[in-house]
């Protein structure tokens, strides 16, 4: 049992970490609360619905146009939410207003078309493999596989190539990255365009596994601003590490504490956190590479 | 003379609070007032009612109403929420001045009845399965079985037809389904079987394959699970992922959302409830394209008995109490229908079961 909740908590884990690393990145390069993250993770679940169950085309398809749609929403909040706000020079609160303005809007405009009951992509069991006594289903071997290829890619974009060097710039001192001549503008749009199309894929994986709804947006931003919290804000992996974390956390809870606990969890662990650690996992590090 | 404006606005409006316009009796349309969660996470329930309620009335327009007016009904969206169930009905009650409203869910149910009370004004519903709902008052009603005897019926059949003697419980985080699941749980014991683990599917989950996993830990020999449609369904899919095949019992599963979710999942699972008489089934199908089910059939059977008691007492508060009270086995098409004066219907459920994706009686 304790080896199924392990898999079981690596698996939401790293539906987490594809959200919370979206987050992170652009929290951490813009200071906004992008509660909009939430709004792009519905609608790439919801485009997937639409096209595989509207529009009959194959699931390849699907997940195309879900993640460019996502990105497209990416795009527009960028362009159209956030840059005049930037340009304008006003405070936070406004970005996190617009933000969230995004977010009802993009969720009223699904329930709208699609209505408030929750609708499934795969409707028949998964296909599911044994192996002793654990399950695996054969989308959450996916879910692993793809977190595996796409967070290594992550980390050479930022480490190796120069764009990456130039957003972690841009993140550690925005003022002085525009001084020495960075285009803040694009790098703030390449950044809006990663963190949408990970939020697509984690609209997708969800999708696919418990089906969407118009309101599945709300807790995966929640629980992505949670893990960037705890995995210490403005260092990346730390919120991957942070949002593996609570998905490990949440699923062997169940073991002393009932499965009903499992939201109040994921608050509790960040109350504790706040409390006895409040700069996060990776806080001293942080501290010590004077960042 | 400033003062004196303001005790003449004073009085203008007191004269409508203290004097209402009278309703004139003649040709009136006999409104009725209906609180539901058109809106919000439980939409798919309001829907369901929405149909049944609109297929009935429009049948009973046709025919010429009630004596010679239409029933006109007022609908309220309550979204779901106590909060706004309550002013819903205060809104019907004070402004509207209906004599009867029909409401939905168990939270919203529990929120309007003491509205109700301390206004005597009728109260119906035929989608709360909370044990209480008609004792709360004497203006209550309810026309759907309370589930604890339906799942009772269930349980004795799985222990005493099935064989079974170790029962796993899932139950969704609900005053109603909780109560149900305690219900399960009692009988089963008494019964001389075993509880190996009772979990709980939290409200806003989708993932329950934790609870689902301490479950399976615990080798059960067939699982209970006491939720409403979407959870119920998605535990149900989400337990033959995680490689339980085991004999599911389920209540109150009959809702067309529950087989969307669960797929495949759900067939060969058991459960109580009311038969639905195919002539509704037919006519259900011809209005909206789309396979009839219980909850909008037994609106559709509420909205006639009141029709009928509003027919003999009167469109007054108490006329209609009493005559509902008076009717006896009214030819429901999920039943014959007696309120009597514990006000709650009285049916008696058959085993039903899920078969190629479809609700049908256990043969």
């Amino acid at each position: 049992m304790v080896l199924q909740l392990i898999v079981n908590g690596v698996v939401s884990g790293a539906i987490y970490a594809l959200m919370a690393v979206g987050f992170a990145l652009i929290y951490n390069s813009t200071h906004i609360f992008h509660l909009a993250h939430g709004a792009v993770f519905t609608l790439s679940g919801y485009t997937l619905y639409f096209v595989v169950k509207g529009m009959n085309l194959p699931l390849p398809v699907a997940i195309l146009f879900a993640i460019t749609l996502s990105i497209l929403l990416g795009i527009a909040i960028e362009v159209r939410g956030y840059r005049p706000l930037r340009e304008r020079k006003v405070s936070l609160a406004a970005f996190l207003i617009s933000s969230l303005g995004i977010f009802i809007v993009v969720e009223n405009g699904l329930i709208l078309l699609f209505g408030a009951i929750p609708k499934l992509i795969t409707e028949e069991p998964l296909k599911a493999y044994q192996i002793g006594s654990l399950v695996i289903t054969q989308l959450h071997m996916t879910v692993i596989l793809c977190c595996l290829i796409i967070f290594p890619l992550l980390h050479l974009l930022f480490a190796k190539t120069r764009v990456g060097k130039m957003i972690r710039a841009l993140s550690d001192h925005p003022e002085l990255a525009l001084i020495i001549g960075l285009e803040t503008r694009r790098l703030y749009l390449f950044i809006t365009i990663l963190g949408a199309a990970l939020a697509g894929v984690a609209g997708i994986f969800v999708g696919l596994d418990v089906g969407v709804t118009p309101i599945m947006g709300w807790d995966a931003v929640l629980i992505a601003a949670v893990a960037v919290i705890i995995g210490s804000v403005g260092y990346l992996p730390g919120a991957g590490v942070a949002a593996l974390l609570v998905g490990l956390v949440q699923n062997l809870s169940v073991l002393k504490i009932s499965a009903q606990w499992q939201g109040t969890i994921t608050f509790g662990l960040l109350i504790l956190f706040l409390v006895f650690r409040p700069k996060g996992i990776f806080g001293k590090m942080i501290a010590s590479r004077g960042a | 003379m400033d003062k004196m404006m303001k005790v003449v606005l004073c009085a203008f409006f007191l004269h409508f609070v203290l004097f209402p316009t009278p309703h004139d009796s003649a040709a009136q349309e006999i409104k009725i007032g209906i609180v539901s969660c058109l809106t919000g996470p439980a939409a798919f329930y309001g829907t369901y009612m929405k149909k049944g309620v609109d297929l009935a009335i429009e049948e009973i327009n046709a025919k010429g109403g009630i004596k010679g007016s239409k029933i006109a009904p007022i609908w309220e969206d309550d979204k779901g929420t106590p909060t706004a169930a309550v002013s819903a009905i205060k809104k019907l009650i004070s402004v509207d001045r209906v004599p009867v409203v029909v409401g939905s869910l168990t939270a919203t149910a529990l929120a309007m009845i003491p509205v109700a009370d301390k206004e005597n004004t009728v109260f119906i519903t035929s989608l709360s399965t909370h044990p209480d709902i008609a004792k709360m008052s004497k203006w209550s009603f309810r026309n759907c079985i309370n589930t604890v005897p339906s799942a009772m019926a269930v349980v004795d059949f799985a222990y005493k037809q099935q064989g079974k003697r170790k029962l796993g419980i899932l139950f969704f985080q609900n005053e109603s389904t909780r109560r149900i699941a305690e219900g399960v749980k009692k009988r089963f014991e008494e019964l001389g079987g075993t509880v190996v683990g009772m979990e709980m599917l939290a409200e806003e989950g989708v993932d329950y394959r934790s609870p689902i996993i301490k479950i399976k830990n615990a080798n059960p020999d067939s699982i209970y699970i006491a939720a409403f449609a979407r959870q119920g369904g998605l535990a149900m899919k989400q337990l033959v992922e995680s490689g339980v095949n085991l004999q599911f019992y389920a209540d109150p599963i009959e809702s067309p959302v529950w087989l969307q979710t669960a797929g495949s999942a759900a067939n060969g699972a058991i459960y109580g409830y009311l038969d639905i008489q195919q002539s509704f089934l037919d006519k259900y199908k011809s209005k909206y394209n789309e396979e009839g089910e219980i909850w909008g059939a037994l609106y559709y059977d509420t909205m006639y008995t009141l029709t009928i008691a509003i027919e003999k007492g009167g469109y007054t508060a108490e006329g209609i109490r009493k005559s509902l009270i008076e009717i006896k086995d009214y030819p429901g098409i999920t039943g014959a229908i007696t309120y009597g004066p514990e006000r709650d219907v009285i049916k008696p459920p058959i085993i039903k079961m899920v078969k190629d994706g479809k609700f049908m009686k256990h043969q």
